[in-house]
């Protein structure tokens, strides 16, 4: 071979070089596939493309919302947007607004508070759709008595168990008929780490003794629930929420928030938080990746990961800012295509004005005793 | 002073005992905050009726704001007599019972059971201008009686009939308001109304109820013998 003949084949090689580097997989990529384009110029703004919905969300599309603390937020925000946020147990007529909130209504969908883990929420959907037998168990406190699954819904507890069970019995008619007339339900994910009664199995919502109950150790067990057994707790509610309604889709979310605290043997909460979150995160990616009927939308990203510097969590680290939540929808909405014109809301303006016909009525019975009396001049000895 | 139930008294009542002075109205004009009181005084105004009623036509609203004002003519005479009040206001049980119910027919999402903390909540947002008018007018009168009205519920409604019933009574009680309860006398075990109390129509009693209550009446009422009397009389009357 030849000085020429080399000079020859170098360029040769180099010229098949650049075009594999023209023809790999990554060539072909969007801008968002790569981080410097999708994040790292882009933070600390939306990320363009971040969330490509699976299937068709519009105004009208009667979408549900259940899960931990952080999913408070989201129906609020889909309703405040114009979208279609139902609730199928809304507050009893008269309860004003802030005593509503205080009683648990209008955070969620359903009336069943935060749902951290999912066995929970499988739990309820259970008893809802006649799966399984609803367990009796009840914690009683100094005469107050409070669900196991939602001890935080009635203020100081219910104060009968008939009255909790009623209460329980109202929520799982609202679940059977939301779940039937919706189209989406969104699903936070909060947490793997859940207490249980070891006897009967019954995973609580919150530790016996945190917000009501009193902790038996004999009793209560703790679980920290690994990938399988999440992920076949969410495929237990995806199938539970097709029994109801074969049509219904889900969207999964994790909930950015880290554990207030960790049970877990010799665990620091920071790695507890980690795997908690991982676990989470690998089960909804799974599930999304498997079934044309679940969604991933990723606000545990935008949140929690670093691009943003924490700078939507409060100074606590833990609790996300308005403007986090804001931050958040703005990624939602900016990924829903259609018009966002505001849906009227279907149900209150019709009640109050069944409310006002039926006092009219009402009125129509008492006047006919006192339409004498209104068309006579005051009594006089009043004048 | 009250809505239809003190309108009937006063007819019972005539000719043997008349009032000299009376504030009544069908309770849609007691519906809301009807009243303000300060240091001017206590007045029954019309000044909330746009926010309580927004269907209501020019006329209708005309006619109401009218309605108010003479109620309010009448409430200033009863004050300046400083006399004993009695009063059926705020006894409106069937208009909250029925407006629960028209609520839950017309939106399925409305929960058919409350719990006895959420019924007093809704109660104590409802009830809590008539409150305020009796604690009023008690710092002006000094002796204000109040008449639990007949206790004429659907068997559906029972719990927030008895609930709002058992809330007047309570409250009314702690603020030094005498309460007339002949629910033991004329009702069941459920606290019914017997149907030999029940007037024609679907929520008043009828002439034997108000007989039992003036009698009851008389106990704190010595003018009220006048009607005991005349139903002893009629009693008496041989076949």
């Amino acid at each position: 071979m030849t000085l020429a003949d080399g000079a020859f084949f170098s360029r040769q090689v180099r010229a098949h070089s650049a075009l594999n580097q023209h023809m790999n997989p990554y060539t072909s990529l969007s801008s968002k596939a790569f981080w410097r384009t999708g994040v790292a110029d882009t933070a600390p703004d939306v990320f363009a493309d971040l969330w490509t919905p699976k299937f068709s969300i519009t105004p009208t599309t009667p979408i549900l919302t259940v899960g931990s603390c952080f999913a408070q937020h989201l129906g609020r925000a889909l309703r405040d947007a114009g979208y279609r946020w139902e609730i199928p147990e809304t507050a009893p007529y008269g309860l004003p607004e802030s005593a509503a909130a205080t009683f648990h209504y209008g955070y969620f969908s359903f009336r069943i508070g935060n749902v951290y883990t999912p066995v929970v929420l499988e739990t309820w959907l259970n008893w809802a759709a006649g799966q399984k037998t609803m367990d009796r168990e009840i914690w009683e406190v100094d005469g107050a008595f409070y669900d196991p699954l939602r001890p935080q819904v009635e203020p100081g507890g219910f104060e009968t168990a008939d009255e909790l069970f009623a209460a329980r019995d109202e929520t799982l008619a609202a679940m059977r008929r939301g779940i039937a007339d919706s189209d989406i339900f969104v699903l936070t994910l909060g947490l793997t780490e859940a207490w249980q009664n070891s006897a009967t199995g019954l995973t609580y919502a919150t530790c016996p003794g945190t917000i009501a109950g009193s902790f038996d150790p004999e009793l209560h067990v703790f679980r920290n629930f690994s990938f399988e057994k999440i992920r076949a707790q969410v495929r237990g509610i995806r199938t539970l929420l097709q029994s109801l309604n074969p049509d219904i889709k889900m969207i999964l979310t994790v909930s950015p928030v880290p554990l207030t605290a960790t049970a877990a043997s010799d665990q620091h909460v920071l790695t507890a938080t980690g795997y908690s979150k991982s676990v989470l995160r690998a089960v909804a990616g799974e599930l999304c990746a498997n079934h044309a009927d679940v969604d991933y939308f990723p606000s545990y990203e935008i949140v929690a990961l670093h691009p943003l510097k924490g700078a939507l969590f409060e100074s606590n680290l833990r609790s996300v800012r308005p403007a986090g939540v804001v931050h958040v929808m703005k990624h939602f909405f900016a990924a829903l295509d259609g018009g966002r014109s505001a849906v009227p809301d279907q149900s209150s303006p019709d009640m109050q004005a069944a409310v006002e016909q039926e006092l009219e009525a009402l009125d129509i019975v008492c006047e006919d005793e006192q339409l004498e009396k209104l068309q006579e001049p005051p009594d006089e000895p009043n004048t | 002073m009250g809505d239809s139930h003190a309108t009937l008294l006063r007819k019972h009542a005539a000719p043997d005992l008349l009032f000299e002075w009376s504030v009544t109205a069908p309770a849609k004009h007691f519906f809301g905050k009807f009243h303000e009181a300060d240091e001017m005084g206590l007045r029954i105004t019309p000044d909330h009726l746009t926010a309580q009623f927004p269907n209501l036509d020019e006329n209708r609203l005309q006619a109401m704001q009218n309605a108010r004002a003479r109620l309010n003519d009448q409430l200033q005479t009863v004050l300046e007599a400083k006399v004993p009040v009695l009063s059926t206001l705020g006894g409106a049980t069937y208009r909250f019972c029925r407006a629960h119910a028209a609520a839950h027919r017309s939106d399925p999402n409305q929960p058919s059971k409350l719990s006895k903390k959420m019924i007093t909540v809704i109660l104590q947002e409802f009830c809590q201008h008539y409150l305020d008018f009796y604690e009023a007018l008690l710092e002006r009168c000094g002796n204000v009686t109040f008449i639990v009205g007949p206790s004429r519920y659907p068997p559906q409604q029972k719990d927030l009939w008895l609930h709002y019933d058992g809330f007047m009574i309570d409250r009314l009680s702690q603020i030094g308001v005498t309460v007339v309860d002949i629910r033991p006398e004329t009702c069941d075990a459920d606290l019914r109304l017997r149907s030999t109390y029940e007037a024609d129509d679907v929520l008043h009693a009828n002439a034997a109820w108000y007989d039992v209550l003036c009698d009851n009446l008389s106990m704190h009422f010595p003018a009220f013998d006048r009607i005991a009397k005349r139903t002893v009389a009629k009693d008496e009357v041989p076949e």
